[in-house]
């Protein structure tokens, strides 16, 4: 098992993709910390009801550090399901297999190989939520609370809900193996299908307690807040049942391609 | 070294409603090069990828040294095989192999080793995206030999090669298969691994046509001669005397089925004066062309 984890590690290490795809994800994570720090703080915060806005310090400093999370997730999920489907892509699958025929072993080496680089980028996008987003706060003359236990604590959960997505990538380029088929399908699920299904589930009591399950809720759970829940349009798992769902999706998904994609031929 | 015997039997395989190999049986002995001869879409890619464990047969089984190759512990450290020469085109060729040396127990030197013999060290840190096609087969075949193995599957490894890297194949398979070690190739053209292989099997549209030595094919070859004469009233006498003979003018005539020391007895015989006396039987290329057009 450790050589076809030591190759895998090798195949992520010997192309550009990994640092490539962490370098946008910096970029898009600092990007939407100062735009949240400067457009909650400066910009017009009178509610639809006419009265401003009350925002507390630390929501306000937690929706700017965690807002990486909130939109920043598609790189690890993009770098996941790349690593896999790069294999198809490419061509290469022949190759691995003609190596290591026991395709199982190949597909949890490719998450086990994942999990670094999935902690990796957790751990870039905390801390550039932080770098970029504090001084934009203080900026704004607003309240950094890099003291409050609270935003450290939701810091730690973008590291693990970041990594979260990247194993889901992996899952899921196991199961689909069409490298742009699956990326765009996931960001369209997330980002326009799932809102849409929450947001429809909202109106019906009966599915509300379902709708929690989803990735998407899932993973704003595994923060805490998000664009949703903070609009208060749906109730969310506790963070540590949100991160088990989320790992959930990616090993299903994996051990789906395991028993499908996996078990075609490869010609 | 001691290659494994490659036994292939009864392999079937089905693709929905297409059949794209049928009962396909044959060998591959250590210490020889059996030449795997066939149009494209004949059904050389499918047996040998189900040969390597990439497709489950819907009947019949491939052994490699008495196991499927799915079977065997570390596989590529018995056989080494090169399919299409397909590589991440960011990955230089050494990252290529070192991302392959893992898992067939093979260290960085080894790496180096093969990039070596296989011509590429001046290219092993450039990127495979740049690579021509010959490049490419050069790095297959590094990969193939990684794992030191004792047995070769090559499909097509000749495509793509100029005609020096033909010859430098040649020599490099002939040279492992001298050590002992059994070598499967396969290739659509006869002629291409004519001067390559010792024996051969052909396969055209899924099922096998012929499988023996190069030696033995070469008999099934039809012989034919020509002979020209200044003397065309004699020679027209001898035509008549020998079935199936043609005169294709009156100084020239063509005989189907005898060799041309047996078409110059008849002539020494008859009193013909022979000006020239050629071989016209069908060639190598021929009777492939014939066994794979053949109705099954």
């Amino acid at each position: 098992m450790s050589a076809a984890i030591r190759s895998e590690l090798r195949k992520i290490l010997t192309t550009r993709l990994w640092w490539a795809l962490l370098a946008m994800m910096a970029v898009a994570v600092a990007f939407f910390a100062v735009v949240f720090a400067l457009a909650l703080t400066l910009g017009d915060t009178t509610g639809p009801d006419g009265q401003p806005l009350a925002i507390e310090p630390s929501h306000l400093a937690l929706t700017v550090y965690t807002a990486g999370v909130s939109l920043a997730y598609v790189f690890p999920l993009a770098f996941g399901a790349i690593i896999v489907t790069s294999e198809f892509r490419h061509r290469t699958i022949a190759t691995t297999l003609l190596a290591e025929p026991r395709r199982a072993r190949v597909i949890t080496a490719k998450l086990l190989a994942a999990i670094p680089f999935a902690l990796l980028y957790g751990l870039v996008a905390a801390a550039v939520a932080v770098a970029a987003g504090a001084p934009a706060l203080a900026l704004a003359g607003a309240e950094t609370m890099l003291g409050d236990a609270e935003v450290w604590r939701a810091l730690g959960a973008t590291v693990a809900a970041m990594a979260a997505w990247t194993l889901v990538g992996v899952g899921f380029g196991t199961a689909v193996t069409h490298q742009v088929g699956v990326i765009v399908g996931l960001i369209v699920w997330t980002q326009l299908v799932e809102p849409l299904v929450r947001l429809a589930a909202g109106f019906w009591s009966a599915a509300a307690p379902i709708a929690r399950f989803l990735p998407g809720a899932a993973g704003e759970a595994v923060v805490g807040t998000s664009f949703y829940s903070a609009s208060g349009l749906a109730t969310l798992l506790p963070a540590w049942a949100g991160l088990l769902v989320l790992l959930g999706y990616g090993l299903v998904a994996a051990a789906i391609g395991w028993r499908t994609t996996f078990r075609h031929d490869i010609s | 070294m001691d290659g494994p015997l490659i036994e292939i039997a009864g392999l079937t395989k089905t693709f929905g409603a297409v059949t794209a190999i049928q009962d396909v049986s044959f060998v591959a002995e250590p210490g020889r090069v059996t030449g795997f001869l066939g149009p494209n879409g004949a059904g050389k890619s499918t047996t040998l990828r189900t040969l390597l464990g990439l497709v489950s047969p819907t009947a019949g089984e491939a052994r490699i040294g008495g196991r499927p190759y799915p079977d065997l512990d570390r596989p590529a450290a018995l056989v080494g095989a090169q399919l299409e020469t397909a590589f991440h085109p960011g990955r230089t060729a050494l990252d290529h192999l070192r991302t392959v040396a893992p898992l067939v127990g093979a260290s960085d030197d080894r790496c180096d080793e093969v990039i070596a013999t296989v011509g590429l060290t001046e290219a092993a840190r450039r990127r495979v995206g740049g690579f021509s096609m010959g490049m490419r087969q050069r790095l297959g075949l590094a990969t193939a030999l990684l794992g030191d193995p004792s047995a070769l599957v090559l499909d097509e490894p000749a495509n793509g090669l100029d005609p020096a890297g033909i010859t430098w194949m040649r020599g490099f398979v002939r040279a492992f298969a001298a050590h002992g070690g059994t070598v499967l190739l396969s290739s659509h053209l006869l002629g291409e691994v004519e001067q390559t292989v010792d024996d051969v099997v052909i396969i055209a549209r899924g099922r096998v046509r012929h499988a023996s030595s190069l030696a033995e094919l070469r008999d099934l070859a039809h012989p034919a001669a020509s002979l020209a004469s200044p003397d065309a009233a004699r020679l027209a006498r001898l035509a008549d005397a020998l079935p199936g003979a043609t005169l294709t003018s009156p100084h020239d005539l063509t005989v189907p089925q005898l060799t041309p020391a047996e078409l110059g007895a008849h002539a020494f015989a008859a009193g013909v004066e022979v000006h020239r006396l050629t071989e016209t039987g069908e060639t190598l290329e021929q009777v492939f062309l014939r066994l794979t057009e053949e109705a099954a």
